[in-house]
């Protein structure tokens, strides 16, 4: 995969993100809010910066969708969670980006990420190697 | 139409370092150096929070489980990251010139918490640097571990 495609990839799911807090911030109250309020202020910066960066490379960004499909039955708190954990997944792929200003871009999109995430689930990480696929923290067989 | 994302990321730019030798080649100079070097600081990093947990672990009871969690998850950090550095010795020897230091254990259960919660949090930082130091395969890698030490620190000042 292209840098160019994992810059769209985070694009696309920072669109997510941003339609997601709004529908989280209408169903909270109070300090929750605000909280929110300021996160999806977060994620619509972070979404214009990719933007940016996916112009520079000559690229054109992925727009938004009308709307998206978040899950049913969740409370507010629990769909922030899962929108930040789908966050650390895709920035993952961003930090294996070829240019190493991206890798560093993505790790640190990764941390933010799933601090929102522990901090909305209330709970630690539960996997020690957050977005990887098991099989692949095994190095691949020598030459 | 948004692109799908997987929960799980296919690693980039090919296979993780490839270390394993052939026909007698030194592993090691398989791999490029930066490479190894980094791989050598995260390993000490690794080792000296899994000393540090030891220490907090041994010393305090009634610790919540995530510390005891984070204790196990960091010996695998460290299980994989020493696979990467020479394959097939998992369970090596500690990494040669790094001796992870035996710090004093912190006075009460909160100073303790906070002595996990800056380790982990100087540990993300250091890991988000490394990735730009090292090739794309390796970098994922460290970029996961530094997450879940970011992770982790919010959630130790949660408790």
């Amino acid at each position: 995969m292209t840098d160019l495609e994992f810059l769209q990839r985070a694009l696309a799911c920072e669109h997510e993100a941003v339609y997601g807090y709004g529908v989280v911030g209408a169903r909270l109250n109070g300090q929750p809010r605000e909280q929110a309020r300021g996160i999806w202020d977060a994620h619509r910066e972070q979404r214009d910066e990719l933007d940016s960066l996916i112009t520079a490379r000559k690229g054109k960004p992925a727009g938004s969708e009308p709307a998206y499909k978040l899950p049913d039955g969740r409370t507010p708190a629990e769909i922030a969670a899962a929108l930040e954990a789908k966050l650390v997944d895709v920035y993952l792929g961003l930090a294996g980006a070829s240019d190493p200003k991206l890798r560093r871009y993505g790790a640190q999109a990764m941390q933010v990420a799933i601090d929102r995430q522990v901090r909305w689930s209330r709970s630690a990480p539960a996997e020690p190697f957050p977005g990887l696929n098991p099989s692949q923290t095994t190095p691949s067989p020598g030459l | 139409m948004p692109v799908p994302v997987t929960r799980r990321v296919v690693l980039a730019g090919g296979a993780l370092v490839t270390l394993g030798g052939c026909g007698g080649t030194d592993p090691e100079n398989l791999v490029p150096k930066p490479d190894v070097a980094v791989l050598l600081g995260a390993i000490a990093s690794e080792e000296m929070l899994i000393s540090l947990y030891e220490t907090v672990t041994a010393v305090h009871t009634g610790l919540p489980q995530a510390v005891t969690d984070a204790l196990q998850h960091h010996r695998e950090h460290l299980g994989v990251l020493r696979r990467h550095y020479v394959p097939g010795t998992g369970s090596a020897t500690a990494t040669p010139g790094s001796t992870p230091t035996s710090a004093a254990p912190p006075a009460g259960l909160r100073d303790a918490l906070t002595a996990l919660r800056s380790a982990e949090k100087k540990a993300a930082a250091a890991r988000a640097e490394d990735v730009a130091k090292v090739s794309p395969g390796i970098a994922q890698l460290l970029a996961s571990i530094g997450a879940y030490e970011a992770g982790h620190a919010t959630a130790l000042g949660l408790l």
